[in-house]
């Protein structure tokens, strides 16, 4: 598969401050990559550095086939950009700020129009496209840098924190579109967001940075499996001893643990069908009443992630 | 698909059309700049016609005392409000204009996501000085044609308060100035830390160059400024000019050399 970002010890210093510290990572194309990490993790250096707007103190990167730091131009040609702000022109209306990068990007003045329009309408902005943008409220300030973002149909697009301040339909509606705009486009998404249900929910592969250090980067399945293996509850008023031993010999079943509420099955993984186990217990006349399946959630990884390597730096510190 | 498909890349484009879309931008923010209403149209309105109107009414012989008699009549006094005007107005506004396109667009947030486009550095700040410039020079000439205007109502039948020669003379000299002024805030703009800071410091130089000798000039005794004067008016003025635009043109030249290669994407986020 191609890539279409590949850092290879990415480093960025600001005087005695390590920003981005020997970063290594691949993004697919036609994916989307979840970078995920507290505020001042280092997400925006690493963007700025994939933009060729900073330069790396060590290491190397591609972008779409590009050095962002030697082909600066080359690789902002065929981006789009939505920073930690929308970065917009509050005096000009909202028709005038796309007119301005449709000329930067030199989209024909036919092309220019009609992009615009279908955008500002896709958006539902297009009744107020004679406003100066700074009446505008966040929310809409959001979706018209949005469709600026877009407006070219850039290759790799960088969302940093693309659904702040959006309403909740709003931001579930942006997210089909990123969705849609990579399964049916191939076009690549770089995500950064503080919202781990959003990165669940989009994100093929996900990245988990603090203090400018990568601490794991993976499918959400890999990153999961980090957290342990996935579980099956199950709730009944009474296991008998023998059922409990019919489970343990089961293929697929990693260990067996009676709780007060019933019973906890640890998997080999989340690939192991249940319904065969569930069966098993009824038939050891096992009254079953409920039934879930627990796995990690990204959110369970992160903090973890993020305890984690609070804790080793807390030993660093004392060693 | 509405969002997406990817279109062919629109890469090295020429400096000349990356400039004009950036002149194009900068030029309807400048023009709106103060308010997107009317505040910002009130103060242009407020400043030509303190310059344009105001000015060449009360320019009348009572304040120009020291000066030679034989200067002190007609078409000198006219015309020193229109002139004044001219200069200060393309000498003030470029510097504004420029430091809110560069250190406005910073606090803003706005320059960074014009960085990371696909404009050159160059493309970028060619464009913010030029409409700088044009804005200054546009608001000059307008001050001008209003200056002119009230001077023959005031004074009918004098004809016009500058000489065509002088005129073409003090355009010259009013784009060099705004050459300056321009290339001047664009400097201080990459390291100010605010817009504030920016206009502040180019509102220095304009001090220094431009208020100090003007009211160091009233401010001297009697005498002294007649001497001045004398001088001043027995110089060839088209010696006097050529020198001192040449002087400016060299000023301007080290001013935009230093400009184009101090605006480059990583200083300016770091600033």
């Amino acid at each position: 598969m191609t890539a279409a970002i590949e850092t290879v010890g990415l480093t960025r210093d600001f005087g005695s401050l390590r920003a981005l510290d020997n970063l290594t990572v691949t993004v697919p194309a036609g994916s989307i990559f979840g970078f995920l990490g507290p505020n001042g993790a280092g997400k925006t250096t690493t963007i700025r550095l994939l933009l060729g707007l900073l330069a790396p103190t060590v290491g190397q990167a591609r972008v779409l086939g590009f050095d962002p730091w030697k082909q600066g131009d080359a690789v902002r040609a065929r981006v789009g950009v939505l920073l930690d702000y929308p970065g917009l022109y509050d005096r000009l209306t909202a028709l005038e700020n796309l007119e301005f990068f449709g000329r930067i990007w030199h989209l024909s003045a036919s092309e220019r129009r009609a992009r615009s329009e279908a955008l500002l309408r896709h958006f539902e902005l297009w009744d107020r496209r004679n406003d100066p943008v700074g009446q505008w409220s966040r929310g809409m300030r959001q979706k018209l840098a949005i469709a600026r973002a877009l407006l070219h149909r850039p290759a790799l697009v960088f969302f940093d924190e693309p659904t702040a301040g959006l309403d909740p339909v709003a931001a579930a509606a942006l997210r089909e579109d990123i969705a849609r705009l990579v399964a049916q486009e191939g076009v690549t998404v770089f995500l950064t967001t503080h919202n781990l249900a959003e990165a669940e929910r989009l994100c093929h592969l996900v990245g988990v940075i603090r203090q400018g250090r990568l601490l794991a980067v993976g499918t959400l399945a890999e990153l999961r499996a980090r957290q342990g293996q996935p579980r099956l509850v199950v709730v009944a008023r009474t296991v008998p001893e023998r059922a409990v031993a019919a489970l343990r010999a089961q293929p697929g079943v990693e260990a067996v643990t009676p709780t007060h509420e019933g019973l906890v099955v640890t998997l080999h993984d989340s690939a192991v069908d249940t319904a065969p186990l569930v069966s098993l217990l009824v038939q050891q006349g096992v009254e079953v009443a409920e039934v879930r399946r627990e796995q990690a959630s990204l959110e369970d990884v992160f903090l973890t992630l993020m305890t984690e390597e609070s804790q080793a730096e807390a030993q660093r510190e004392v060693v | 698909m509405v969002l997406g498909a990817e279109r062919p890349r629109a890469e090295g484009g020429s400096l000349v059309a990356d400039s004009v879309a950036v002149f194009w931008k900068d030029v309807r923010e400048g023009l709106r700049s103060g308010g997107t209403g009317r505040g910002g149209r009130w103060t242009l309105l407020f400043i030509l016609g303190y310059f344009g109107i105001i000015l060449p009414l009360i320019a009348t012989p009572s304040r120009t005392h020291g000066v030679p008699p034989e200067l002190a009549t007609g078409r000198v006094i006219a015309g020193v409000p229109v002139m004044l005007g001219l200069l200060l107005i393309a000498f003030i506004f470029p510097g504004n204009i420029v430091c809110d396109a560069i250190a406005g667009e910073r606090e803003r947030h706005t320059l960074e996501t014009l960085l990371a486009t696909r404009l050159p550095d160059r493309a970028i700040l060619l464009g913010k000085l030029l409409a700088g410039i044009a804005i200054g020079m546009g608001l000059s000439v307008v001050c001008l044609v209003l200056s002119t205007v009230t001077t023959l109502v005031v004074h009918p039948g004098m004809g016009l308060p500058v000489s065509p020669a002088w005129l073409g003379g003090l355009l010259l000299v009013g784009l060099e100035l705004a050459v300056f002024e321009a290339a001047l805030a664009s400097i201080v703009s990459i390291y100010a830390r605010s817009l504030r800071q920016a206009q502040q410091f180019t509102s220095m130089f304009f001090v220094v160059l431009f208020l100090v000798p003007f009211i160091g000039l009233q401010l001297m005794p009697a005498g002294w400024r007649q001497s001045v004067v004398s001088w001043l008016s027995g110089l060839h003025p088209l010696q006097a000019a050529l020198v001192g635009a040449t002087v400016v043109l060299a000023i301007d030249v080290l001013l935009l050399a230093v400009s184009f290669a101090l605006f480059q994407r990583e200083r300016l986020l770091r600033s």
